[in-house]
């Protein structure tokens, strides 16, 4: 078929910059860290402990962790906002199993522990689904602006093409592309 | 290979009329590569088509507290003026009944301040009244920009939120199609100014609509609505 390739997932240096800040201990780096991972970091964690206090707490919680663990952090093994979902996912394991009461008999130990398994994957499905979020935000502001335009106004390529007055020629392609560099954003974290 | 490219969107999306499907269809049997890369997309569209709802639009997190070992004078993050962004979009299937119920309540009020007709002009400020539940002298307007991609909404005279509750904006329908733009808060002044994107024109809707909604978990709209406005002037 021989389609063009047309994207490129390759870490940026500006995230390899920033991390290497981040290690340095420069505390402006971890204000840019929050500016760019906050707010995927808090919806993931809002949404999978369900109350805001809780997720305001653990939110501090991950960030502290990421500027204590900024040293041994390495942007070659996944993107900075992939580490802090990591870690996010961790802490929100932590605090959802901290909910759970100690066991008293057997039978609650194996409820309690089977509660627990539960607990994990529920929160690594949600994890995945915002680490989704996550590369969405990586994109080029026209094909995240276009794919944010399909799957979450619903919108036709066709209904997209005539509210941005492009041709549909050009909204198919950028949404190919927009596709593809997905695509190759988590396969390229996967492999890592 | 640009006809390949734009087909291969089209197809994985569902926007090939079942001719032109079928056709795509024999040609990934007979294309390999063609094969792999729809194999490859599909997964990827599947994932989005996953992704909660809220996730297309994060809510505001709290400010960072800096560790107590990093140097410099702590800064509070930029706020943006939209404190909570939304937890309900398009999803016509699960509030149609709410609408439906919120709508036969609000419909009347809604067609007496709906004045005009037609999609909004360039530029428009629109009104929005106090309806229902609203608070009397409650009162604001929307300016949607001229491209309609960004809304101010300028609102006063409403009870203040607190802990438990907030107010969101919405875009609505008689039909039961709706969709949540973004929530926020009101002080003791009882205004509120608050600039956000449209992830759709306005003029596809009727209404534009304040709600107040308890911080429940809930996504759905409250039913109660205490400012109502046309979408076009």
């Amino acid at each position: 078929m021989g389609l063009p390739m047309a994207v490129d997932a390759t870490p940026s240096r500006e995230q390899g910059r920033l991390a290497a800040r981040l290690r340095e201990r420069d505390p402006e780096a971890l204000r840019e860290v929050y500016e760019r991972c906050g707010r995927v970091c808090f919806g993931f964690l809002l949404k999978a402990l369900g109350d805001r206090g809780a997720a305001e707490d653990v939110q501090q919680q991950v960030f502290l962790e990421v500027w204590r663990r900024a040293p041994a952090y390495d942007p070659e093994r996944g993107s900075l906002l992939t580490w802090v979902m990591t870690i996010a996912r961790s802490r929100a394991i932590d605090h959802k199993r901290r909910r759970v009461p100690e066991p008293l008999d057997p039978d609650t130990a194996a409820s309690a522990a089977e509660s627990g398994t539960t607990v994990e994957s529920e929160v690594e499905a949600l994890a995945e689904r915002w680490r989704m979020r996550a590369l969405l935000g990586q994109l080029p502001e026209a094909e995240s602006a276009l794919l944010r335009m399909r799957f979450y106004a619903g919108l036709t390529q066709s209904e997209i093409a005539a509210r941005e007055d492009i041709p549909l020629g050009t909204v198919k392609t950028r949404m190919f592309n927009g596709l593809r560099r997905l695509r190759e954003m988590i396969e390229t974290e996967d492999e890592r | 290979m640009s006809e390949a490219r734009d087909q291969i969107s089209s197809y994985l999306l569902g926007e090939l009329g079942p001719a032109e499907a079928s056709a795509f269809e024999r040609q990934l049997a007979e294309d390999p590569a063609l094969r792999a890369e729809v194999d490859g997309l599909r997964s990827v569209v599947a994932r989005l088509d996953e992704l909660p709802e809220e996730a297309w639009a994060p809510p505001e997190p709290p400010p960072l507290q800096m560790p107590d070992d990093a140097a410099g004078e702590p800064r509070r993050t930029r706020r943006r003026r939209l404190l909570r962004l939304p937890t309900l979009t398009l999803r016509p299937a699960a509030a149609g009944g709410l609408a439906a119920l919120l709508l036969a309540i609000g419909i009347a009020a809604g067609v007496l301040i709906d004045s005009g007709s037609g999609n909004a002009p360039a530029s428009a400020d629109l009104v929005l009244s106090r309806i229902d539940d609203g608070p009397a002298g409650a009162h604001g307007d929307v300016l949607v920009a001229g491209d309609a991609r960004e809304a101010t909404l300028e609102l006063a005279g409403l009870d203040p939120t607190g802990p438990d509750n907030f107010y969101e904006l919405w875009l609505l329908d008689e039909d039961g199609r709706m969709i949540a733009l973004g929530s926020f808060p009101v002080g003791g002044d009882g205004k509120a100014e608050i600039e956000l994107p449209l992830p759709v024109e306005p003029s596809r809707y009727r209404y534009f609509d304040v709600s107040l909604q308890e911080d429940n978990g809930d996504p759905a709209h409250s039913g109660v609505s205490v400012l109502r406005g046309p979408t076009s002037s």
